[in-house]
């Protein structure tokens, strides 16, 4: 038997095992399941395996629940039933440290699948050491996310903690798989990198993911070989600006759909950690990126890609039609939240689960499509039919992730390739693009001059106006009408005159108003508030943007430098603002619906535009056409997305930036 | 009702003559009444939690929500260090037998 199919079985085993294992001489047998049965699981809990229960019940009409809190003793069996509304919620016992070790397991037992490379001396064993360092200081920075998801976690500096030398000793345990796996491996990995939007790698009951801490292996092998420039000096010194600016208090956000990669809370050490991580990634990403450069290639990538995309709707669909796909979905693939129950209104229009938002998974889509395009029109490279055959689930991922955007930009990029590429002499492209540039500076005017707008560029500050709560009974329609008189009258100063609306509004709300009411004007240049809120009206997001800008309260150092990455706690938590939405919206997450305004939380506006100086630099510069588009394009999509904000968007956003500088287009033609 | 009665049985014992059986639920301001007859026992709950209970009814009404007579001790963070303990085990033992192409 070979290495592979001894994967195989050895992934199966440990996905199911544990849920088949149950005692047959306790006597306490499943039962079909039925009203007068509920009693019955609810006090044989953690005796009856989740096996045993669907061997006795084949009823559709139920949800498997996991519980992560449950004692290990309780893995894979039930803890719990419950009747909501003709539907039963059977509980799961999934102990949050059993998973890490299972979900690693199978996650690691999949690198077998990856082809091998020559020798390699560049990882080193000794690496590993450092890896339960920087991981265990999590469990004790953000206590209140684990005191809440692991029945075992204890944050006592003893011998006695056997959690805490466990985690020690499974950690180092990782690091050495990373070494032992991926020496032979990792120039290979970047072929692979599709994969991470199927295989999500969220550790069930923790705010981390698998990738992070590979790519914190690779990150660390970087520095050990004194890859150091000028920006790894610039985020040093961010950094300690980020650890010397922190007021820590008790914010606590429990990651929802960012669990994974986000900070749950605001104090030194969890912005120590997350500080290191968001370093070491990015700095993992790099080193993979320059290492195996000259092992990329595209078919590989975009077969994966293509893949991936296919599974994604293909487990998505089974995980919303089956209880059970939908329930080992989310151990297997490392979901952030639990995949849709069905394909029908809200609950179809994304693929969650597989992804945290449809924006991401409609981008991804979109990203294959083009990348496609791409190496079959313009490459004029072939693939083989089947690969065309899996483009139907694309597609339909497409259709269903409901992303306009994505769709729309998907289609102009592919109109502007295709005109850029017949228009082979440099002096017509130029021209193409200037006459591109004046059609479109003509059709936005004539919007404007056939728009109110005085209507139009006031729109943003007005809805962020009504979140404020600036006067009495906000919401109601005549508060409504006072803040539309005042935008009519372009009359937003004297709303701030009272003390108690200035100290309600936010600081970015303030410095906009007072941008948009400035007496200074250049003529037939627009005002830049006026703009962007024409832009946010444009692209449907005059709200999210309202809600940011009214959320948005940083002081000097923030607003410069930012909280650090990852830091949403102060966005989210500190302005206490009143949301004017429907009740049934009142208690959703909130994030400012733009990558950019993400950044500009966690960087500041230094950090955002030596990101993006950087960023355009490259882009310029760049001889790689291929990644070039790839890259502006997932640029667009990121303005109106929190993608920056996942895991695998954000992985694929810097390896995109990074391969636009080191393939030439010449080295891409000869492949 | 039969095979809640059933365990209720294995754990508070049989049920007592002119004993009748209900769910209390959650009543805040429901109040046990101690049955002299009936031995006191001792609950556990899925976290270790203990109860003592005094009558037949009580011990049904816990036993009914969950509890039992019989903890498991089971330890398991103990358990977590020594499961990721062996692997390391496992690890160090085929590294150093040679036999480390298996990871290949």
């Amino acid at each position: 038997m070979n290495t592979k199919s001894t994967a195989v079985i050895a992934i199966f085993l440990i996905i199911f095992l544990p849920f088949v294992v149950s005692d047959n001489n306790d006597d306490i047998e499943a039962k079909s399941l039925d009203s007068s049965t509920i009693g019955y699981y609810q006090s044989t809990t953690c005796n009856i395996s989740l096996f045993e229960f669907i061997n006795e019940n084949e009823i559709k009409e139920l949800y498997f629940n996991n519980n992560n809190y449950a004692d290990i003793n309780c893995f894979g069996k039930i803890t719990g039933v419950d009747l909501v509304e003709n539907k039963y919620f059977v509980s799961i016992g999934t102990n949050t440290s059993i998973n890490l070790i299972i979900q690693s397991g199978i996650w690691f037992l999949l690198f077998f699948f990856i082809p091998k490379h020559k020798e390699s001396n560049d990882l080193k064993i000794s690496i590993s050491f450092f890896i339960p360092l920087i991981f265990c200081l999590q469990l004790f920075s953000e206590e209140r996310f684990y005191s809440r998801t692991n029945i075992l976690f204890s944050d006592t500096f003893s011998a006695s903690n056997y959690y805490l030398l466990g985690n020690i000793v499974f950690y180092l345990l990782f690091g050495f798989m990373c070494f032992e796996l991926l020496k032979i491996r990792y120039k290979n990995l970047l072929n692979y990198l599709p994969f991470t939007f199927l295989l999500i790698g969220t550790f069930s009951g923790m705010n981390l993911n698998f990738y992070l801490i590979v790519l914190s292996y690779f990150g660390l092998t970087s520095i050990s070989k004194k890859n150091i420039n000028s920006i790894d000096l610039i985020y040093l010194g961010f950094s300690i600006i980020w650890l010397f600016n922190i007021q820590s208090n008790d914010y606590f956000f429990d990651g929802d759909k960012l669990r994974g990669f986000i900070n749950s809370n605001l104090n030194v050490y969890s912005q120590l950690f997350w500080i290191i991580v968001f370093y070491l990634t990015v700095k993992g990403i790099l080193f993979l990126v320059e290492k195996s450069i000259s092992y990329f290639d595209e078919l590989l990538f975009l077969k994966n890609l293509i893949i991936s995309g296919s599974l994604v709707v293909i487990f998505g669909l089974l995980g919303s039609y089956f209880p059970f796909f939908n329930f080992f979905n989310f151990l297997v693939f490392g979901q952030n939240k639990r995949g849709m129950k069905t394909l029908e209104s809200i609950d179809g229009n994304t693929w969650r689960g597989f992804s945290a938002s449809a924006e991401s998974i409609g981008e991804f889509y979109g990203f294959i499509i083009l990348f496609l395009f791409l190496i079959f029109f313009l490459k004029q490279k072939q693939i083989k039919p089947q690969y065309i055959i899996l483009l139907i689930p694309i597609i339909f991922g497409l259709y269903k992730s409901n992303n306009f955007a994505s769709f729309l930009s998907l289609i102009l990029s592919i109109l502007l390739i295709l005109t850029h590429k017949y228009l082979s002499d440099k002096g017509k492209q130029k021209s193409f693009f200037l006459l591109i540039g004046m059609l479109f500076l003509i059709l936005v005017s004539l919007f404007l001059f056939n728009s109110d707008y005085e209507y139009l560029s006031s729109e943003l500050l007005f809805e962020s106006t009504l979140h404020q709560g600036f006067y009495e009974n906000p919401g109601t329609y005549e508060n409504f009408k006072i803040i539309e008189k005042k935008m009519v009258e372009r009359d937003l100063n004297t709303i701030l005159l009272t003390d108690d609306n200035f100290s309600k509004a936010s600081t970015s709300y303030r410095v906009l108003v007072d941008l948009f009411t400035n007496n200074f004007n250049i003529p037939l240049i627009p005002n830049l508030v006026g703009l962007i809120s024409v832009i946010s009206l444009l692209i449907n997001r005059t709200e999210m943007w309202g809600i940011f800008l009214a959320k948005f309260d940083p002081n000097n150092f923030e607003a410069l430098f930012g909280s650090g990455p990852q830091q949403l706690n102060e966005y989210l938590y500190g302005e206490k603002i009143y949301l004017d939405v429907p009740d049934y919206k009142i208690n959703s997450l909130y994030l400012p619906h733009s990558s950019f305004l993400d950044f500009v939380i966690f960087f500041g506006s230094i950090g955002t535009v030596l990101t993006l100086i950087f960023v355009f630099y490259k882009l310029y510069k760049s001889e790689n056409k291929l990644f070039a588009y790839l890259t502006i394009y997932l640029f667009i999509n990121f303005l109106k997305s929190d993608s920056i904000l996942y895991v695998n968007s954000f992985i694929l956003m810097v390896v995109c930036v990074a391969l636009v500088s080191k393939i030439k287009e010449e080295k891409f033609y000869e492949r | 009702m039969d095979t809640n009665l059933e365990i209720i049985e294995k754990n508070c014992g049989n049920q007592p003559e002119n004993q009748e059986f209900y769910i209390v639920g959650n009543d805040p301001d429901f109040i046990f009444v101690n049955d002299p007859n009936f031995e006191s026992l001792r609950l556990f709950d899925i976290e270790g939690n203990i109860i003592n209970v005094n009558s037949w009814f009580e011990c049904a009404n816990y036993v009914y929500g969950g509890w039992s007579v019989n903890y498991n001790s089971f330890s398991g963070d103990l358990f977590f260090l020594t499961l990721v303990g062996s692997l390391m085990g496992l690890y160090i033992t085929i590294k150093y037998l040679g036999r480390n192409k298996i990871l290949r």
